[in-house]
């Protein structure tokens, strides 16, 4: 079979749907006549591997320079071969990047993790794992914008960039978060920065007490106590004290408790809590609530939060002190009689 | 055996407010306030059978009595170890939060006795059951602290030397525990001039303290080192 039959026979297998067979039959033909220009063209549909087709697209830009479709598929393929290439060294990057944060070596793992993200600029596994680990917040913050503008519908990153945002811009409150977390070295951290730039001698002085406190807390060693454990703990106190005075009221006998009496300890409950959370002043839910975009406790808010709780727990104890007061009288009426039982 | 005074020095806090205030308070309403009459104390003064029988001021009457004391003595004693005991557990709590321990120790003081003598109606005063709270207070927080402490030998030979709290308050708290005994056991409480298990009722409040500490003094209760 000459190589014209062996083309024909190849395009009616082709077009019959036999692929393979009529690829080695185009191969076959353009081995023996390397400037067949439309046995070249059969093979760029009929190929697959990426380096096959470039050398297919090469051959016929070689017997024609000047076809324009033929320089753009071999564009678009190179383009997919660099894009190959670089999915695989990212990817290659990344699980380097995972095994050392997995062994704890936190700096090599965001080594790699910078280097990928200079690489790849959307890739968005990366940027959250620099967001993660990373212990600069101006980069935290530089991760979880890029994250935000590769995903705008998050609310959830969002929210998490303007808690960052807000301790970027409040470097005490993150000094304080960070001690609240029981992180006092990154608390340091934050400290001698500011006094870096202190603004004159009183505000130096500040910072550096407040260095010295941590420190001497590092080297006692003192125990992390959670801010939720501080807040319950101070919470309890004054509902435990209402108690022994509705005990008291009740002449010790629990049956002699009412639904208001039990309402009035709900009421120094909460009124205590809000006491307990201004005291304590770490982040919660109900400081965000209040219009803190980080969940802090600003000074003012905190003096509010804590007048309220204050006359909140007050008002029970007061009404019961009345209550109090007006049986007071009672005891002139049945001293005697009791005298005598 | 007369602890005179704490020998270690605040952490958190350079002056007592609070104990200061509350010295003052009682001896303020033993000297201005004085109630010659006995029978205004069934009036004022904790009465356990009144309280028990819902009769009269309730807590008010159990609060009145923390600030009422019987004699000079009553009161130096009272304010005495509340200075020494109460300095270092307010500077453990702060301020306000000092107060309403002390207070919580006065009403477990005030259950503890009328629960035991229920039927009594002999009026209770003094600081003292608060007192023994804030003594309990400070053997939780401070068992190594050191008092100066004033011991007669023989009874006239005078030494002031510096015990660790933990002997100081055992000493105190042992010498309320063999009468008190009796009082359950015998129904001997009439017997007695001393609230004994008042006494006990503040000391065993005193686990409360632990609710009412700065979060710093918590932090370092837990991790056994000086709170």
């Amino acid at each position: 079979m000459n190589s014209q039959a062996r083309l024909q026979a190849a395009i009616a297998k082709a077009k019959a749907g036999h692929e393979l067979s009529a690829r080695n039959l185009f191969l076959d033909v353009v081995r023996v006549e390397p400037d067949n220009k439309l046995a070249w063209l059969w093979l760029v549909g009929l190929l697959d591997e990426p380096e096959a087709l470039i050398n297919a697209c090469e051959n016929l830009l070689r017997i024609d320079p000047t076809d324009t479709r033929v320089r753009l598929r071999l564009d678009q393929l190179f383009a997919a071969e660099q894009e190959h290439a670089k999915l695989e060294q990212t990817s290659h990057m990344l699980d380097e990047a995972l095994r050392f944060f997995a062994k704890g070596k936190t700096e090599y793992g965001l080594m790699r993790v910078r280097d990928l993200v200079d690489l790849d600029d959307e890739h968005e596994k990366a940027w959250g794992l620099l967001a993660k680990y990373s212990r600069d917040l101006g980069e935290k913050v530089r991760a979880m914008k890029r994250l935000t503008e590769l995903d705008p519908a998050d609310e959830k990153k969002r929210a998490i960039l303007k808690r960052w945002t807000y301790y970027q811009e409040n470097p005490l409150a993150l000094a304080a978060f960070y001690e609240e977390q029981g992180k006092p070295d990154m608390s340091i951290g934050v400290y001698e920065r500011l006094a870096a730039s202190a603004k004159d001698r009183r505000d130096w002085d500040r910072i550096v007490n407040e260095i010295e406190r941590l420190e001497y807390l590092q080297r006692e060693s003192i125990a992390h106590v959670s801010p939720l454990m501080s807040i319950a703990r101070l919470t309890a106190g004054m509902p435990l004290l209402f108690f022994f005075l509705l005990l008291t009221h009740a002449g010790y006998k629990l049956s002699y408790f009412s639904l208001a009496m039990f309402l009035e300890f709900l009421v120094v409950l909460g009124g205590s809590f809000l006491m307990a959370l201004a005291a304590v002043g770490a982040e919660h839910s109900l400081w965000r609530r209040l219009g803190n975009v980080a969940g802090r406790a600003t000074k003012p808010l905190r003096m509010v939060v804590g007048t309220v709780g204050f006359f909140v727990m007050a008002l029970p104890f007061l009404l019961l002190t009345f209550d109090a007061f007006q049986r007071w009288q009672t005891v002139f009426e049945d001293l005697m009689t009791l005298a005598d039982f | 055996m007369f602890p005179i005074n704490d020998t270690e020095p605040n952490r958190y806090s350079t002056f007592p407010v609070m104990t200061i205030s509350l010295i003052v308070v009682n001896a303020f309403v033993y000297f201005f306030l004085p109630i010659d009459d006995g029978f205004i104390y069934m009036l004022i003064a904790n009465v356990p059978a009144l309280i028990i029988n819902r009769v009269g001021g309730s807590f008010l009457v159990g609060l009145a009595s923390m600030f009422l004391h019987g004699g000079f003595l009553h009161l130096f004693g009272n304010m005495f170890s509340l200075w020494v005991f109460g300095r270092r557990v307010e500077d453990a709590c702060g301020t306000w939060r000092f107060l309403a321990f002390y207070l919580f120790a006065g009403f477990a003081s005030n259950l503890a006795f009328n629960l035991v003598n229920a039927k009594s109606f002999v009026p209770v005063i003094g600081a003292s059951g608060a007192a023994f709270g804030v003594m309990g207070a400070y053997l939780i927080l401070y068992p190594q602290g050191r008092i100066r402490t004033l011991i007669f030998w023989f009874s006239f030979i005078p030494s002031w030397p510096r015990l660790r709290a933990i002997w100081v308050i055992l000493y105190f708290l042992v010498m309320q525990i063999i009468p008190a005994l009796d009082v359950l056991l015998n129904d001997a409480g009439g017997d007695y001039s001393i609230a004994y298990w008042g006494h006990l009722g503040g000391f065993f409040a005193s686990l409360g303290i632990l609710l009412f500490l700065r979060p710093e003094a918590f932090a370092r209760y837990l991790s056994d080192t000086n709170v």
